[in-house]
């Protein structure tokens, strides 16, 4: 036979399991800022300068960092169990799958840090 | 069984191509093959192209100096709104449906596509709604709007006649052929590899367009919903977007931009893909980098959603929320950047040699590099807001889209047109013909970032002279002349070619693909028997090859039955697992698209009582495709050649057709999670919330719904287990479209009973359409349900054969799944009404 | 505003040389070009050069954004009422009058414009003076815009607003501040007349 494993086609899933975490932090920041700059949280100090508004952003963002995270552990694991290692290229869905997760990562640190620092609803 | 085996080259030839051919004449209307389509495509596409390319004319004309008087705001309004339209809708897209429609199955190593009597109704579908728009505008009466359609402008306040419901319908009804392309690719490319092709093999062109076909099913959804919701509001009056009433312009931008963005990359990876395509053959090396490449075109597919708001950094929202867009838009230039570093080094790391395709793929780096850093200077917002709507961005956009699609399809264009014609290019022509659009297009769009610093503002029919833009839009329009002279000496290349180039006999560019290891032009069933794939797609020897199938020494090498053949494989792997047996060509497509355009135009000349006789013609139609398809009884594992056994795709885990449906039901998901995005959207941001008056229900009338529909789903889920003990399916479909008689009763009880006037408020609009797409997929369900059971009982359905019961329990289990949450959302939505906060 | 567009402008000329440059190389020396590996190029080119260059890009451009937009102020700036119709502008002031076509600020401070519309989207631009933003039904949108010096500015509809769309221009008068009064009263005169 030429290929010898039967492989599920969940496993192609995993390509895309880091964007999607990035999706789906994306979409929760944007409604939730939208949602709090309507009920006027901003304005609702919980300590000192900090609003409930910046709170809950940036605590989503931790959130968001760590669900990527996590995908990044799993992607790596799930790599070296096919035999994976370092920059090698082998095995290619694992690997691609690897380096998906690693740049979900870092998209959503780009795309959503600016919760840090920016003026939430101005 | 009578299986016929043959394996003599050339009666093998003939007998395959007995099966496969389309007939001249009249039938050639009845054509499913995908290499007759999909050149249809591509000329269509081609004249569309040409259309858009005269309005484009006529607008520099007009612009050429300040103060003309060639055409007034009335027709000029119509000119740039076609000509956007035209450009987006019916070339960029089709045409590069085209391309996919015709190569894919070559590339892949199939005999057609997945669908081929879609693909046939995808091309009228086209066409007719093509041709609804330019009727339009010949009689005077095309959209003026601007092709992006914000509302209210488009409302039937501010556009009474009937120019707004020509784009939203005809571009609707387009928009079928790009869902069914959508579905048709992902499945070839998921199912219909050559044996041995598993994922990282497959040539790199096939996964930009799985990438791309996969935005296309979450991309166009928002526009389609937007199109509908619009049209209701212009045909019916239900306020979506009317400020008065609870709706909300933004919403429509929202939606518009949804698609809008993620439509720029569907039309540029092909583009790249491509490109991708013709560097590593005339660098003479494999293209370097190649999972990079695919993880960066994973990457921009997902990025590109969310860039949609750099669009709309004027409208007023939040710094934050741009910010979030800002970077995300900025964030997508690192994987184009790491393609254009693959193709750099696959030059690098080969033997660079030149031909005319290696031309205009420097046309394309050069135009599109300078688009790709405008377009990071456009998503920094403090200078979006000072040149949004200005020449700036149409320079930005032109660079973007010719350099990211009309020089790349050049170049593929010189690349695979000798596999369509089995001719030579001859350089005289094609050479001059490039510098004159490289010239051209850089004289034209150049200035026009010019001319846009200067503060002129985008859609304005004409300009007062002596502010400074007087020169620079001469010169545009002298560019913009040369240009079209570049095209025409292109369309006298093309046709030198068909007649006079000179004959070859195989693969002349040394590629490694293998679609060159057929004859040229293709023969009708492409491949005289499937080769094994045993590395990546790109490094194959198309000549040995060639020769090994034409003997018949591959997969299916033969003729069986009279059926047409080609094999389908597991998705990773490539691993055979069924014989996919296609149908052959008819005219209902064309009756189909037919009927569904008889429809449209009721609804264009709102004879919507009318309207419903083609709908149910459109209907019958449709099961009628279901003549041909399905066995009466079980084959069992069939021989394809090599020792090799599969069963036909009736009797297969995963055929074809079950996965057209899984995708589908994604595209169809993203509409309904977007029409929830609508509701929530318009409750936070639209004024005048909260409404007078809200739903009102009780529990007991929804909480029936929702298990009546549960019901219909979980009773066929039970036909299917007993259809796989074989047999007692028949009672349970009948339940199960009873089931579904008596969700679509409630719900037309909810929706005239327990709902506001729909018209009052778009609250009550919203709820309105939430119920009646429920109540419409219901209806479908009996349908389903029925069909399952008529199949059961004329003994299409066995214990092995269960597809039509498996795709009717996809449909079954979604329509349960979103009734539910229609049904949660009418009784969660007063609730949040009544806590809204101090945001309105 | 402007440091940040020769900024812009002068990265992305660089940047186009460079690429070009590359290829230019990669064509005519390919076997100088292949002593860096394709991992090189790809993480070096496509991965390190645009992530420094863009977050450089991008946080200078945040920086600038959060000084425009119109954030509250200790001393809260004038107030001003663009309200955009088809195909016109009406301005209104905080005391009383209206002015058509021509909105009369004070100079060298900033003004608050709040902008709103009768019908359709509009956009108000006045390209010398600021960044432009939409005028959408059912929603007020503010931008703060500023005139060095008196004089005149020409604004523009910067959004497709349906057939007089071209036309629909007007113009910011800046008058001294101590001048101000005095113009606004003239103009409604005028207005009024």
């Amino acid at each position: 036979m030429i290929v010898s494993d039967n492989v599920p086609a969940s496993r192609m899933m995993w390509l895309l399991a880091g964007f999607i975490v990035w999706s789906v932090a994306f979409v929760a920041l944007y409604s939730v800022l939208s949602i709090g700059c309507a009920f006027g949280w901003d304005d609702m100090a919980l300590a000192g300068a900090l609003s409930v508004q910046r709170t809950v952003l940036v605590g989503l963002l931790l959130v968001s960092l760590a669900a990527g995270w996590w995908v990044v552990r799993v992607a790596a694991k799930r790599r070296r169990a096919a035999g994976g290692t370092g920059l090698h290229l082998r095995p290619f869905m694992e690997t691609a799958a690897w380096m998906a997760a690693w740049a979900a990562l870092g998209s959503t640190l780009f795309s959503l840090g600016p919760v840090l620092f920016l003026t939430a609803c101005n | 069984m009578s299986e016929t085996r043959n394996t003599d080259a050339v009666r093998l030839h003939r007998e395959l191509d007995e099966i496969w051919h389309t007939p001249r004449g009249l039938q050639r209307l009845a054509a499913v093959n995908h290499t007759i389509l999909g050149r249809r495509f591509i000329i269509a596409a081609f004249v569309f192209f040409s259309i858009g390319g005269i309005l484009s004319m006529l607008i520099r004309a007009q612009l050429a100096t300040p103060n003309t008087a060639f055409v007034g705001p009335e027709v000029y309004n119509q000119i740039f709104t076609m000509h956007g339209t035209v450009m987006m809708f019916l070339f960029a897209i089709p045409m590069f449906e085209g391309f996919a429609i015709y190569l894919l199955p070559k590339l892949l190593g199939a005999r057609d596509l997945a669908f081929p009597r879609l693909t046939a109704l995808g091309f009228y579908c086209y066409i007719f709604g093509g041709s609804i728009l330019i009727v339009a505008m010949l009689a005077g009466v095309a959209p003026d709007s601007g092709w992006f359609m914000y509302t209210p402008l488009s409302s039937s306040a501010y556009t009474p006649g009937i120019n707004a419901d020509v784009w939203l319908l005809g571009i609707t009804f387009v928009e079928i052929s790009a869902i069914s392309a959508a579905i048709e690719i992902t499945v070839t490319i998921l199912k219909m590899r050559a044996p041995g092709m598993s994922l990282d093999r497959m040539p790199i062109f096939a996964w930009y367009l799985l990438v791309t076909a996969g935005m296309m099913l979450i991309g166009f959804p928002p526009l389609i919903l937007g199109s509908i919701l619009l049209e209701l509001e212009r045909a019916f009056d239900l306020p979506f977007f009317d400020p008065t009433r609870g709706g909300d312009s933004l919403l429509w931008q929202h939606l518009f931009w949804l698609f809008g963005h993620p439509e720029v990359y569907i039309i540029f990876l092909p583009a790249a893909g491509a490109v991708s395509t013709i560097i590593p053959v005339f660098a003479q090396r494999e293209l370097m980098g190649y999972r990079a490449v695919i993880v960066a075109i994973i990457a921009v597919a997902f990025l590109s959603f969310g860039l949609w708001v750099h669009h709309m950094f004027t409208v007023g929202i939040p710094h934050l929320a741009l910010a979030f867009f800002s970077a995300a838009s900025a964030l997508v230039a690192i994987p184009t950047a790491v393609q254009i570093f693959a193709w750099l080094a696959t030059l690098a790391h080969g033997r660079p040699r030149f031909d005319v395709p290696m031309l205009y793929i420097f046309g394309f780096l050069f135009v599109f590099v300078l688009g790709g850093l405008t377009g990071v200077m456009l998503a920094m917002v403090p200078f979006n807001w000072q040149v949004h709507d200005s020449y700036f961005v149409v320079a930005h956009l032109h660079y973007v889209l010719v350099g990211g699609f009309v020089f790349p399809m050049l170049a593929a264009a010189y690349y695979w047109l000798p596999h369509v014609t089995g001719r030579l290019t001859m350089h005289k022509i094609s050479v001059p013909a490039f510098w004159l659009i490289f010239v051209g297009f850089n004289m034209t769009f150049f200035m026009m970032h010019l001319t846009g610093l200067r503060g002129m503002p985008r859609r304005v029919h004409t300009y007062p002279s002596g502010v400074g833009w007087d020169w620079l839009n001469l010169v545009s329009s002298i560019g913009g002349f040369i240009l079209t002279m570049g095209f025409a000496l292109i369309l006298i290349d093309v046709i030198l070619q068909f007649r006079f180039g000179k004959p070859y006999r195989r693969n002349p560019w040394g590629a490694r693909t293998l679609e060159w290891a057929q004859p040229n032009p293709p023969p009708s069933y492409n491949f005289a028997s499937l080769p094994l794939v045993d590395r990546r797609g790109d490094m194959l020897d198309p000549h040995e090859i060639g020769n090994e199938l034409a003997a018949g020494n591959g997969y299916l090498g033969f003729t069986r039955n009279g059926w047409q053949e080609t094999l389908g494989v597991d998705m990773t792997t490539g691993r055979p697992d069924q014989t996919i047996v296609l149908p052959n060509r008819t005219f209902l497509p064309l009756y189909t698209a037919i009927a569904i355009g008889t429809f449209v135009l009721c609804l264009l000349f709102k004879f919507y009582w009318l309207s419903l006789l083609p709908l149910a013609i459109t209907l019958v139609l449709c099961l009628a495709w279901t003549k041909v398809t399905g066995l009466r009884h079980d084959h069992g594992e069939l021989d394809i050649g090599n020792g090799m056994h599969a069963p036909p795709h009736y009797e297969a885990d995963g055929p074809p057709s079950w996965w057209g449906m899984v995708f589908l039901l994604a595209c169809n998901g993203t509409l309904y999670a977007s029409l929830i995005f609508a509701v929530f959207f318009l409750w936070l941001v639209a004024p005048g919330w909260p409404p007078a008056e809200l739903v009102k229900t009780g529990l007991v009338l929804p909480l029936m719904t929702a298990i009546a529909v549960i019901g219909a789903a979980l009773l066929s889920r039970m036909a299917v287990a007993a259809n796989a003990r074989g047999g007692g399916a028949l009672p349970l479909l009948l339940a199960s479209a009873g089931a579904h008689v008596v969700t679509v009763g409630l719900l037309v009880y909810l929706i005239a009973t327990a709902l506001p006037e729909p018209t009052s408020h778009a609250y009550a609009a919203t709820a309105f359409v939430t119920l009646a797409y429920t109540a419409l997929h219901c209806a479908l369900g009996i349908v389903f349900a029925l069909f399952g059971a008529w199949r059961a009982m004329t003994g299409f359905v066995s214990a092995r054969r269960s597809l039509d019961l498996r795709i009717g329990k996809l449909w079954h289990d979604y329509t349960a799944l979103t009734g539910v949450v229609g049904i949660a959302l009418i009784l969660v939505m007063p609730l949040v009404v009544a806590i809204q906060g101090a945001g309105q | 505003m402007a440091t940040l567009w020769w900024i812009m402008f002068w990265g992305a000329a660089l940047l186009f040389a460079m690429v070009g440059a590359l290829y230019a190389l990669a064509w005519w020396r390919p076997a100088m070009m292949a002593r860096l590996s394709v991992g090189q190029w790809l993480v070096g080119g496509g991965l390190v050069m645009p992530i420094v260059v863009l977050t450089g890009l991008v946080t200078a451009a945040f920086v600038l954004g959060e000084r425009l937009i119109a954030r509250p102020l200790e001393d809260p700036p004038l107030r001003v009422y663009a309200q955009a119709h088809q195909w016109d502008w009406r301005f209104g002031y905080d005391d009383s009058g209206s002015t058509t076509r021509e909105l009369h600020i004070p100079a060298g401070q900033p003004v608050d414009v709040v902008v709103t519309t009768a019908d359709v989207i509009h956009s108000f631009w006045v390209p010398r003076l600021a960044g432009k933003i939409d005028a959408v039904p059912g929603h007020e949108n503010v931008v703060r815009i500023e005139a060095d010096r008196p004089g005149s500015y020409r604004g523009v509809c910067a959004e497709f607003c349906g057939n007089g769309h071209t036309t629909m221009r007007f113009t910011v008068v800046a008058h001294a501040p101590e001048d101000y009064d005095n113009a606004r009263e003239t103009a409604f005169a005028e207005a009024s007349r």
